[in-house]
């Protein structure tokens, strides 16, 4: 038998090619793109994705400050603390605790100090990635594009204003910085200059806030704040005065009437407000922060609507320190302590409660559900970033650090003012010094700002941390000692390298530009 | 001319050229011990000048022939010895004898794109066949698998009816990419879980171990292959088969918990520990007990059995198939449609499912075969909620279980409106966790034989699979309290298509074999889900099925991925003088996973065999010993094209942002895990030898492989600087070396005509090890480090016993004594992280089965038995039952063994201080729920997995009946467990997963029918 016969040979010859031309024909097809998300590309095309991608940063503060890591400025200070009780919770609770009484868990392992890095890195690597993506799309109207680009600068610049605070000398990734490149320790003057230029960018592209398409956007007046703020921090008060006396030179500052209005839920976005972290009631947006200060409402009580407040029910592992609850108030006549402070805990029944080992103690009463939200565990209260108060109050420590005391009264008054209270010097008789109306403005920013983020950074910013924690965060005269001096112990603790926190270990092992011991002292 | 049609005619008909003194005999052929009929049994009838012709016996072993004398009838039987019986001049009928034959070398094997004898394999394929895998009444082919074929390791991923399993071909092959193996069935790439697929439908398993036989699936093959090939008709007859089986299930419980007084004491004594001043012993029950355990306790100690109520004391379980054969004609078909049901132990839960299976194939006209497959499955699996089981074991057996109206029990605190008391059997009762699954797979093709030995094959294959999860917890449970009830839809729907088009040219000349295979293939896959989650219902009647009354919808989102695998593929199998076999693989993939720089890989492999058996210096002697014996070496590259189907990319995630504070405005987010556009396939590089030796007429019987897999490019988060905003980018960087042995021996000790002893047993072994990491680090994490296994790994802290009074504390200062003492690894006077170690390894030391087959005339007796050693398991649901280590305020029971707890007064135990608020188990740095050494157990067992006696309708009976063959069992599964393990089973990869249900044993009766 031939195997080959001439026909059929060329018929197989043509069979075979046909089934390998069929398939060749497929190859194009290759290209499969998985078409659930988009890559960079494709965002920065046109003024819709560049806005998507600037919203995305907004999304990032948001998702920092709705989660533990929003502790970090409040306790461990002497404004509020971490429950004994939280600390039975477990490991991670024992970080959070960490935060608060400076023991072993604060330290570069600690998972807040840990996220708090990661999430406003995080926050900085999408604003980079907007400041270098934005200039490529094409959106028509100028004003709108640099507008993007100033909201992404602010927003830089705020993430990096917490971390060089906190942390001191950091990597500073711009968005010239390759993701995979290590960075060394920027000196924080150098990144103080980068905040202030990105926050003069701001000032010069952003839009005002009466004009800007939404409400919760970076406008100039939040970006003069945040300016004031920064060199209030660094020392630079007369650029500090210059700036806080434009805002109020141009009517940007309102104080609201009625004190308790600002935390109601129902006044969100208000007059008084230059710059808030927006939450919703939809299920993306909404924030849980009433669970950590035992201020949500207790769980269903039949008859009841859920928003009735029954403070205190479940795990709460934020309590006021007995000096911003009990001391620093004019308990009868300021207005704010009662919008501020629970004095007790109560159950269901309205009893109040002892049960624990932290009896009924009080506490912040700002991060209450509020009446529009829809369940205990999800509120969509807004929380300020800045507000009028807060530039009153800074621009009275600017004068007071001037040495003009006297003018510095007239900002603090206004605040006063609104609280109920009288004029400082007609409490005191006469002008303080210019020490005594430090300590003062301390007092007051609590009275008026407290529990909202920022008393580690005024205590820092003071020089006072150390020893306002000593003073003020001791709490063994509040709870039963279960183990007697081996308890957690805040003002015990509390040293001066704790001014700055420790960098997280795994950035020391992963940036490829650091080591072990570029980690800040006595960590 | 004439001769072309003799070339189209081969196999369908024959002509012969010799003509002359035909004459007509008829015949059977029977089983020489039984005297059944061996149906479908091939006679080739050879005259000497003509072309042999085939043709097979019918359904009751008959066939009728017209021959010429002098012919020479070959016939031969799956499993029976061949003979060659001379047509008998004198008689016009024949009875033929056949001997069953312990050897399988004639067995087919399926080797992908092609067929196989076993006696011509070059490399390590292992195979079940369908009686093997219907032995067992299981609902999923790999558990009929496991301890069946050596090297093939099978963990079930739990014990509730319809649960899946993990399958491991020959031990780790991947860091982070493990998948398990790659199933076909009938040509179809399944992807994932097989448990659609019916055991009842498939005719053979094979498994494709090492790099050569594997290497045909290339980028694919490198967790192994495992070939389905379901039923078809057979040429010639037209056969049905109706298979039942009817049992029942009872539970199993090892844990025998504390009784009421002993828990009552328990409590009191963990609450006075807790607080001396508020519970002083003796006057406190009415702060640490409620309302109805003070009753109960009132009334002597009155006992409520939780595991009683929440589970069935006999579920039953049954399954009926039936299939319908037909090959005469040019057509052949087969029909089968299968109902399985299995009601689980624990109430409200079972298995259901319908499943259906349709083939046919037909030869359209000379050389060219036209056929395909369809298989229909349904099934459903009920679920409660996850922690039913466990909880009932905790609950507080002072409680009542049902209050007056015979409704569960649930207690809701006063003061502060919440459950505080969860009583499982609402959960049992009430909440709803179900998958419902309908999978459509099959495949047409069309063969051309343009030439004689040319055989030409598309065939188009499509697996389309819809997957439904639905969960709700109402109002009643735990978890359903809170929120309202609380529910989820996820959807999954998958759809596959495989388009392979296959040329195989075989060459036969004196003592030249050669097979050749080209092909070029086309799959295209699409994954898309979705999910739904809500809480606050309205009413808990309508459950999960109006997602749209959810007050909160917290989850609504979808997924769309999918990849495309375009490969040539190639294969030579050439075979000298019937005993020198060389096999060459190869196989080109292009895969849309990766970036355009690395998308084609190129898959080579090799193999030999030297069949010593048949070389002429093998004498005479030595073959009236040894029936076989082989030699077989292999070589090969595979793949492993798993990745994460965005790893390549850099993706914008969904955003939120609500500017206004109400209403969210859509954007998008950077960061997380960084594409890497350079990543590459996993490389595994096999070898493999292997020897097959038979001895006393295949009597004994010895498998034995080793191999040896260098993996490399294996897949590693690389961890990026946290100040870079992402966590992580993927990087081809890490090696492992996975070396092992496979053993199978079969013997058959006893057989003569009434006796028959037979029995196999195989033994696996392997040893996995990473061998490199991230450049310039041996350790990525306490259980990643090079030197160990890639995973099975158990780290954890070191248990040093109980404190006791005058003890240093400085390890904890807040300790007792009573609490757990915790070894300072490092010394560095503290107990942080780094004090642990490793602990324990769950991995085999080695595993198999043991398989034995007793018959006495028609009676027959068949025990298989598994067995694995020197695994260790975390079992942390044990020790969480066992230290009393309720969280604030909730009480919880424990075992019998945890009522030796330490006391001032009883200090030689090993069991903490218990304490209402758990504090005694501080100095655990992970809180009571990370355990420590303490919770590692020897896992070894030897498990009967089942005991069948079996009776055969003698021949003589079956034939007055008209039917082919009948034959009823009783079944005993998984009746006895021998094992130290303390929990419910030590068979699994998870004890935390796997404690959630009870284990069982079967006891069924069941019938086989053939006609």
């Amino acid at each position: 038998m031939k195997l080959f016969h001439p026909h059929r040979s060329t018929r197989l010859v043509t069979s075979l090619v046909g089934l390998l031309l069929l398939v060749a024909g497929c190859k194009k097809t290759l290209n499969y793109t998985p078409e659930v998300f988009v890559a960079q590309p494709q965002v920065f095309k046109d003024q819709a994705g560049a806005t998507a991608a600037v919203t995305g940063i907004y999304t990032q503060l948001q998702t920092l400050k709705k989660s533990d890591y929003a502790l970090i400025g409040i306790v461990g200070t002497d404004e509020a603390r971490c429950t004994y009780q939280s600390q039975g919770y477990g490991d991670y609770y024992q970080n959070v605790t960490g935060l608060d009484v400076y023991d072993l868990k604060f330290g570069s392992q600690n998972y807040q100090l840990s996220g708090f890095w990661q999430d406003c890195y995080l926050g900085i690597a999408n604003a980079n990635a907007a400041i270098q993506g934005i200039p490529g799309a094409t959106i028509a109207d100028p004003t709108v594009k640099s507008r993007l680009l100033g909201e992404s600068k602010f927003m830089r610049a705020l993430f990096y204003f917490y971390m060089v605070q906190l942390y001191g000398d950091i990597p500073l990734r711009l968005e010239t910085t390759p993701f995979s490149a290590g960075v060394k320790r920027t000196p924080a003057k150098d990144v103080y200059a980068q905040i202030v230029d990105d926050l003069k960018f701001a000032i010069a592209n952003l839009w005002a806030r009466s004009k800007n398409p939404d409400i919760g956007r970076a406008s100039i007046e939040a970006a003069k704040a945040l300016l004031g703020k920064v060199y209030l921090t660094t020392g630079d008060y007369t650029d500090a005065k210059t700036l806080f006396e434009d805002l109020m030179s141009s009517n940007s500052l309102t104080l609201l009437t009625d004190y308790s209005q600002l935390f109601d839920g129902q006044h969100e976005n208000n007059a008084e407000s230059l710059f808030e972290i927006q939450y919703s009631t939809d299920p993306n947006n909404t924030q849980g922060l009433q669970n950590l200060f035992g201020s949500y409402a207790g769980a269903p009580i039949s008859g009841e609507a859920f928003n009735i407040h029954t403070p205190g029910y479940g795990g709460t592992v934020v309590t006021t320190t007995a000096y911003y609850s009990d001391t620093v108030f004019d308990q009868t006549n300021d207005r704010r302590y009662l919008a501020s402070i629970w004095p007790h805990r109560y159950d269901g029944s309205g009893n109040t409660m002892d049960w624990w080992v932290d009896p009924g103690l009080p506490t912040i009463k700002k991060y209450d559900i509020s009446s529009s939200d829809i369940d205990v565990y999800n509120s969509g209260k807004n929380m300020y970033y800045l507000r009028a108060a807060d530039v009153y109050l800074m621009y009275a420590e600017v004068l007071n650090e001037l040495g003009q005391t006297a003018p510095a009264l007239v900002p603090l008054n206004k605040v006063r003012n609104r609280a109920g209270l009288q004029n400082l010097e007609a409490v005191l008789g006469g002008t303080p010094t210019q020490a005594a109306l430090r300590s003062e403005l301390l007092d007051e920013r609590m009275r008026e700002l407290g529990g909202e983020g920022w008393r580690w950074f005024d205590l820092k910013r003071t020089g006072t941390l150390v020893a306002r924690v000593q003073l003020h965060n001791n709490p063994r005269a509040h709870y039963v000692p279960i183990n007697g001096n081996s308890d957690p112990h805040p003002a015990q603790n509390i040293s001066a390298h704790n001014t700055l926190y420790p960098i997280p270990l795994a950035e020391l092992q992963t940036n490829s530009a650091l080591s072990l011991t570029d980690q800040n002292p006595g960590y | 001319m004439r001769k072309l049609i003799i070339l189209f005619t081969v196999g369908f008909c024959c002509v012969l050229q010799a003509a002359a003194q035909q004459r007509q005999i008829q015949g059977v052929v029977e089983d020489a011990a039984s005297h059944n009929p061996l149906p479908l049994a091939t006679i080739t009838i050879q005259v000497k000048g003509a072309r042999n012709s085939t043709k097979l016996t019918d359904s009751k072993g008959q066939f009728t022939l017209t021959v010429a004398a002098g012919a020479i009838l070959d016939i031969s039987y799956t499993g029976y010895k061949s003979r060659q019986v001379p047509v008998p001049a004198d008689s016009s009928s024949i009875t033929i004898l056949l001997e069953k034959s312990a050897s399988n070398l004639d067995d087919i094997v399926v080797i992908g794109y092609g067929k196989q004898r076993r006696a011509d394999l070059t490399s390590s394929v292992s195979s079940v066949s369908s009686k093997e895998l219907n032995e067992l009444p299981v609902t999923n082919l790999a558990s009929a698998l496991a301890s069946r074929a050596p090297g093939v390791e099978v963990h079930s991923n739990g014990y509730a009816p319809g649960s899946g399993n993990s399958v491991n071909v020959r031990g780790l092959n991947s860091i982070t990419q493990s998948e398990g193996p790659l199933y076909i069935v009938d040509g179809v790439a399944i992807t994932g879980d097989i448990r659609d697929i019916n055991p009842n439908d498939i005719e053979s398993v094979d498994i494709l171990k090492d790099a050569s036989a594997a290497g045909i699936y290339g980028s694919r093959a490198s967790a192994g292959v495992i070939i389905v090939t379901t039923k078809h008709g057979k040429a010639g007859v037209a056969t049905i088969d109706f298979n039942m089986y009817y049992g029942i299930q009872t539970p199993n419980s090892p844990y025998h918990m504390l009784d009421a007084k002993s828990y009552a004491n328990m409590l009191r004594y963990a609450a006075n520990d807790a607080d001396p001043i508020t519970y002083p012993i003796g006057t406190s029950d009415n702060k640490i007990f409620n309302q109805y355990e003070l009753q109960s306790i009132a009334g002597g100690y009155k006992a409520y059995d939780w595991q009683k109520a929440v589970t069935r004391q006999a579920a039953p379980m049954q399954n009926y198939s039936l299939g319908i054969g037909n090959g005469v004609g040019k057509n052949r078909v087969y029909f089968s449609g299968n109902y399985q049901n299995q009601a689980g132990i624990l109430k409200n839960t079972g298995y259901t499912k319908y499943s259906g299976h349709f083939s046919i194939e037909s030869d359209v006209a000379k050389g060219i075969k036209l056929g395909g497959s369809v298989n229909l499955d349904h099934n459903f699996t009920k679920g409660v909620h996850s922690s039913t089981y466990q909880q009932s074991l905790t609950q507080s057996p002072l409680m009542p279980i049902y209050d007056s109206t015979g409704a569960p029990l649930v207690v809701t605190d006063n003061s502060t409106g919440a459950l505080t008391i969860i009583n499982p059997v609402t959960s049992d009762l009430y909440s709803v966790a179900n998958y419902t699954a309908n999978r459509t797979f099959g495949n047409l093709y069309l063969e051309l034989t343009p030439l004689r030995n040319l055989v030409l094959r598309s065939s188009i294959g499509a697996d389309l699979l819809n997957g439904e999860n639905d969960t709700y917890n109402p109002r009643n449970t735990g978890a359903g309290f809170s929120t309202n009830g609380q529910a989820e839809v996820y959807n999954t729907k998958s759809t596959d298509v495989l388009w392979e088009n296959t040329a195989t040219y075989t060459f036969t000349k004196g003592d030249h074999d050669l097979n050749l295979l080209g092909g070029a293939t086309y799959e295209r896959r699409e994954n898309t889900a979705m999910d739904m989650q809500g809480t606050q219902f309205p009413t808990d009647l309508l459950t999960f099925k109006n997602m749209g009354s959810a007050g909160i919808k917290t989850q609504d989102n979808t997924n769309y991925d999918g990849w495309i695998v375009q490969s040539f593929l190639a294969r030579a199998i050439y075979k000298f003088k019937q005993r020198y076999i060389i096999n060459l693989t190869g196989r080109r993939d292009g895969s849309s996973r990766f970036g355009p720089e690395n998308r084609y890989g190129f898959f080579p492999s090799a193999s030999v065999a030297w069949r010593l058996i048949d070389e002429p210096f093998m004498g005479y002697k030595l073959k009236t010993v040894l029936s076989d014996w082989k030699i077989r070496a292999s070589y090969g590259l595979i793949g492993n094209q798993n990745l994460p189907y965005d790893a390549i990319y850099t993706r914008y995630n969904n955003a939120q942002y609500p500017f206004n504070g109400a209403n969210a405005t859509s954007g998008y987010q950077v960061g997380g895990t960084a594409g890497n556009p350079t990543l590459e396939w996993e490389r595994q590089h096999q070898s493999n030898i292997g020897m097959d030796i038979a001895a006393l007429s295949n009597r004994i019987s010895l498998s034995v492989d080793v191999y040896n897999k260098n993996i490399s490019s294996l897949l590693l988060p690389f961890n990026l600087a946290p100040s870079s905003g992402f966590y992580n980018e993927q990087v081809n960087v890490a090696a492992m070396n996975t070396k092992g042995i496979d053993i199978n021996f079969m013997a058959t000790p006893v057989r003569t005509k009434n006796l028959e002893w037979q029995m196999t047993f195989n033994w696996s072994h392997y040893k996995s090890k990473i061998t490199s990491l991230l450049p310039g680090r041996d350790s990525v994490s306490l259980s990643l480090r090079v030197g160990q296994p890639p995973s099975g790994v158990l780290v954890n802290y070191v248990y040093d016993g109980l404190y006791q009074a005058g003890d240093d504390f400085t390890l904890n200062p807040n300790g007792k004594p009573g609490d757990i003492k915790i070894k300072d690894l490092n010394h560095d006077g503290k107990i942080t992280p780094q004090d642990q170690t490793i602990v324990g390894y769950n991995i085999p030391g080695g595993w198999g089965g043991l398989w034995n087959y007793l018959r006495y005339k028609s009676l027959s007796l068949v025990v298989l038995a598994s067995y694995e050693y020197g695994q260790q398991l975390n079992n942390l649901p044990y020790t969480n039952l066992t230290y009393y280590n309720a969280g604030f305020g909730s009480k919880g029971n424990v075992t019998k063994e945890g009522g030796n707890y330490w006391t001032p007064t009883n200090t030689n135990t090993n069991l903490p201080r218990p304490n209402i608020f758990g504090t005694s188990l501080k100095p655990l740095p992970g809180g009571p729920g990370q355990g420590s050494s303490y919770s590692i157990q020897k896992g070894d067992y030897i498990r009967i997995k089942s005991m069948t006696l079996a009776y055969d309708i003698p021949g003589t009976w079956t034939q007055k009946m008209k039917l082919r063959n009948l034959n009823v069992y009783f079944q005993a599964t998984e009746p006895f467990l021998f094992t130290k393990y303390k929990g419910l089973d030590p068979d699994n990869g998870n004890p935390t997963q796997l404690e959630n249900y009870p284990r069982y044993r079967t006891f069924l009766l069941g019938l086989k029918l053939g006609l």
